[in-house]
């Protein structure tokens, strides 16, 4: 019993034999189950349809699974819990100017605490400390379409860090960045707290930032483990359509794994 | 074309203001509010994109010369007549505001002219029983859609041209007589109006063929399934009566008073003498005979009458205007500096 | 012409100009409104020949024009065109009016000519007081103006997205319409097989858009509600501000009774 309660306290997400459908009817998942353990970072690495994205949004809600069950935080996702849930995982898209939708990066960033009901002065408190711990209140009057690729990710981390939530989902977050401004975000990344979801191409980013890889293939989990085995794994990568990180690909003691 | 607030008066601004208000309140009461949170970012979009989409130059095949839409018929079509009545009164707010294009006190007739006319007239009675959808909520042809399109576009135009015309004769503030201005208004608008409805067509039947890709099935909006009962032909023509009256009606009741509401100065005018005979009042008279095609139908006895009675004007009174316009501008600039050196102080 | 970066650059260049920290760009938004919205009245409202009440009216634009650090030039240029077709329905005035005015002593004056430069006049100042607005006032403080007024937040709130999204979707365009005049020959006109497939592509990446865009509100608390800011608190020079214009409108229409 006891080792229950502590699994359940260290699992901050558990998703469950889940099966979920696209509205055509073709499966996308079917028995896919995931544990995900408080503070870790974890890639989810795949081609494109292998079912990342898909994943993502199955754990805030925005796709419904048809079986098994998705546990965050406690709290077990279903039509009610889905707002309490939302609050506690910031998702970000991979496009930021649907993230983006207000006049002013302030005014973006204020739109979740808003909508929560708090008050002018509790949202003013919230969206500084927001900005600030993105490094990002210089910009907090810019209207988002004066703002660079980079900024704009930063900013859209933002928006999502304002309800302090527990969990970051990113979908995609350095895709389109120049490496400055790549750097940067990892950086940022590395230094919040949260569990974090890491859908990613960037397979160097999940080398260097990630505790755990995820291989999805064709709507199922292939392989689970540290970065650096994953990425070892030659033959996996290339069953699944993917390549090694750049900075491994050179390196001879990995060449030696083929 | 956008009516600018020059070519109007408080009266009926004020009145075409107060009709689309109430428009706009039942469009909000009709709008599905149960998925509400999803229609407004559509809205949002999709009004951004018919506002891109008015800037696009259309091919007129044939001839050298391209067109444009108004978008009207293609917001009833997508976002269906209420949203996308809401949806052309903030694109047409951000054309007066940013662009000139439309004035503010103007905006209840442009609003009424380009979305009243469309999504609530030509869309309903005749775009919809013309298209003629089945059960599912797909068109039944290509032709058909063309076909609706074209008429609803031509006839929604029609109409709000015809607003147009009445409300500047209406106002007064230009010479026009209805006969002149109708007879270059409403054939521009006929061309405008097949452009439209083309374009529309085309969309729609673009849209229909890959209705798959449809998120927001659109074709279902607010119930395009045409009713039974009644046959089209015979409710678009009653509608079209009773709107007609309801036009006649609404603007005979100001037609006969003046149309400058707010001149209550013209009985404490001091007169000035009006003389008609001068060599270029007869010159300008031979090319108005001329000009005017139908000049039984000019409204030129109440030009006549308004001329005599506001005239208000004096040279002493323009310049001492002029006199007063400079030096605001010189206390004007006198400030800007003084706030120009505080800027640069800090 | 390439209309639509010139529609973006006009929005975004008045936009910059409302941002700018100003004492006139300070004033509260809804009292700047109500002044804007009276003044059009007043003017339109001014008889057919009565230019010199309405050369007073001036006042208005040159004032606010000038303290308000405007760039004068760039507004004219801009409001050259359309001040011209705001009086185009005049154009035929000197020639159907054939009434003459005889001013103080022999100097008489086409009735018609004197018509349609008032039009012109009263075209420019409505034009102008609009264009001011914008100038001096954030789009999002006009919400918020526009909210007071109690106007419906399903208006307000779709105002804000649609004026946020035309700078996506014009560049969009303009991207798509240059790729078409690249394979055209140059031309930037539509053909007429292409009218279809154009818009309809655009208005399906619109929709796409528009449903990340509701995931991303969804997924921070929006349920409908309004998310319109409050607007600056009203100071003693909103007061000053708003006494001072009605008065002076006022005035004009004590003089024009008299």
């Amino acid at each position: 019993m006891m080792n229950k309660s502590i699994n359940k306290i260290e699992n901050i997400i558990s998703i469950e034999d889940i099966t979920f459908k696209y509205q055509n009817n073709q499966p996308v998942f079917r028995g896919l189950s995931l544990t995900v353990n408080r503070h870790e970072t974890i890639g989810v690495v795949g081609s494109n349809g292998a079912g990342k994205s898909s994943l993502l949004k199955l754990m805030v809600g925005l796709n419904e699974h048809e079986a098994g069950s998705i546990n965050i935080d406690g709290v077990t996702l279903s039509q009610k819990t889905l707002k309490q849930i939302r609050q506690n995982v910031g998702f970000a898209f991979q496009d930021a100017d649907s993230q983006l939708f207000m006049t002013t990066v302030y005014e973006d960033v204020a739109f979740g605490p808003r909508n929560y009901g708090l008050s002018e002065s509790e949202v003013d408190e919230i969206v500084k400390h927001a900005l600030s711990s993105v490094d990002a209140l210089h910009l907090s009057s810019r209207p988002p379409y004066k703002l660079s690729g980079g900024e704009k990710r930063v900013v859209t981390l933002a928006t999502v860090l304002t309800m302090r939530p527990e969990v970051l989902i990113l979908d995609e977050p350095t895709t389109g960045l120049d490496p400055k401004a790549r750097r940067n975000l990892m950086g940022l990344l590395q230094e919040l707290p949260q569990t974090k979801i890491i859908a990613t191409h960037d397979m160097d980013m999940a080398l260097e930032i990630c505790d755990r890889v995820i291989v999805m293939h064709q709507g199922e989990i292939v392989a689970d483990g540290q970065p650096i085995e994953i990425f070892k794994n030659v033959n996996l990568l290339e069953d699944c359509h993917l390549e090694q990180p750049l900075s491994m690909q050179a390196c001879p003691v990995c060449l030696a794994g083929k | 074309m956008h009516m600018s607030d020059a070519l109007i008066t408080p009266l009926v601004g004020g009145s075409m203001l107060a009709s689309s208000f109430g428009v706009i309140r039942h469009s909000i009461k009709k709008i599905d509010t149960e998925i509400l949170e999803k229609r407004i970012p559509y809205m949002g979009v999709v009004g951004a994109f018919v506002f891109a989409s008015q800037m696009i130059n259309f091919a007129i095949p044939g001839t050298g010369s391209s067109g444009h839409i108004g978008g009207g018929m293609l917001l009833a079509i997508l976002l269906g007549p209420h949203a996308g009545f809401l949806t052309m009164g903030s694109i047409l707010l951000i054309q007066a505001l940013f662009f000139a294009d439309g004035g503010l006190l103007a905006f209840g007739c442009n609003l009424m002219n380009l979305g009243f006319f469309t999504c609530y007239v030509a869309y309903p009675f005749i775009y919809k029983p013309m298209a003629s959808f089945r059960n599912d909520g797909a068109p039944k042809s290509k032709m058909k859609i063309y076909a609706a399109a074209i008429t609803a576009s031509v006839i929604g135009l029609q109409l709000g041209s015809l607003g147009v015309v009445l409300e500047t004769i209406l106002s007064g503030r230009s010479d026009l007589p209805i006969g002149l201005f109708l007879s270059f208004m409403q054939p521009i608008h006929l061309a405008i109006g097949i452009v439209e409805g083309v374009v529309t067509a085309a969309v729609v039947g673009y849209l229909y063929e890959r209705r798959e890709d449809l998120h927001f099935d659109f074709f279902k909006n607010e119930g395009s399934v045409s009713k039974r009962g009644q046959s089209p032909t015979r409710r678009t023509v009653q509608v079209i009566l009773v709107v007609a009256l309801v036009i006649g009606g609404f603007f005979s009741q100001y037609a006969s008073s003046s149309p400058d509401g707010l001149e209550w100065s013209i009985e404490n005018v001091s007169a000035h003498t009006v003389t008609e005979n001068s060599t270029i009042a007869n010159t300008l008279g031979e090319i108005q005979d001329q000009a005017a095609i139908l000049p039984d139908y000019g409204f030129k006895e109440t030009v006549e009458n308004s001329t005599l009675a506001t005239i208000g004007t004096s040279v002493s009174g323009i310049t001492g205007s002029l006199i007063t316009l400079m030096v605001v501008s010189l206390i004007g600039f006198v400030f800007r500096s003084i706030n120009r050196r505080k800027v640069r102080k800090i | 012409m390439n209309k639509l970066i010139n529609a973006l650059f006009n929005i975004n260049y008045i936009e910059e100009l409302a941002r700018r920290d100003q004492w006139l760009n300070r004033i509260n938004s809804l009292v700047k409104l109500l002044v804007t919205i009276v003044y059009i009245v007043s003017v339109a409202s001014i008889g057919k020949y009565d230019i010199d009440v309405l050369l007073l009216y001036g006042v208005y634009p040159i004032l606010v024009l000038i303290t308000g650090d405007l760039p004068i030039r760039s507004m004219w240029q801009k409001m050259i065109i359309p001040v011209f077709f705001g009086a185009s329905l005049g154009i035929l005035n000197p020639f159907l009016d054939t009434n003459v005015i005889a001013l103080s002593g022999d100097i008489v004056i086409s009735a018609g000519w004197l018509s349609f430069l008032i039009l012109f006049i009263k075209s420019m100042f409505s034009m102008l007081a609009a264009l001011l607005l914008v100038s001096t006032t954030t789009i999002e403080e006009i919400a918020s103006a526009f909210s007071q007024l109690k106007v419906p937040q399903i208006i307000t709130i779709q105002f804000l997205l649609m004026f946020r999204y035309i700078t996506i979707l014009v560049g969009e365009l303009d991207r798509t319409i240059t790729a078409y005049s690249m394979r055209s020959g140059g031309q930037r006109s539509i053909d007429f097989s292409a009218w279809g497939s154009l818009m309809g592509q655009m208005f399906l990446r619109a929709s796409d858009r528009s449903i990340r865009l509701y995931e991303s509100m969804k997924l921070r608390g929006f349920e409908g509600q309004s998310f319109v800011g409050s607007s600056r608190k009203l100071h003693i020079v909103d007061g000053v501000y708003l006494t001072f214009w009605m008065s002076v409108f006022g005035a004009f229409i004590a003089m024009r009774i008299t």
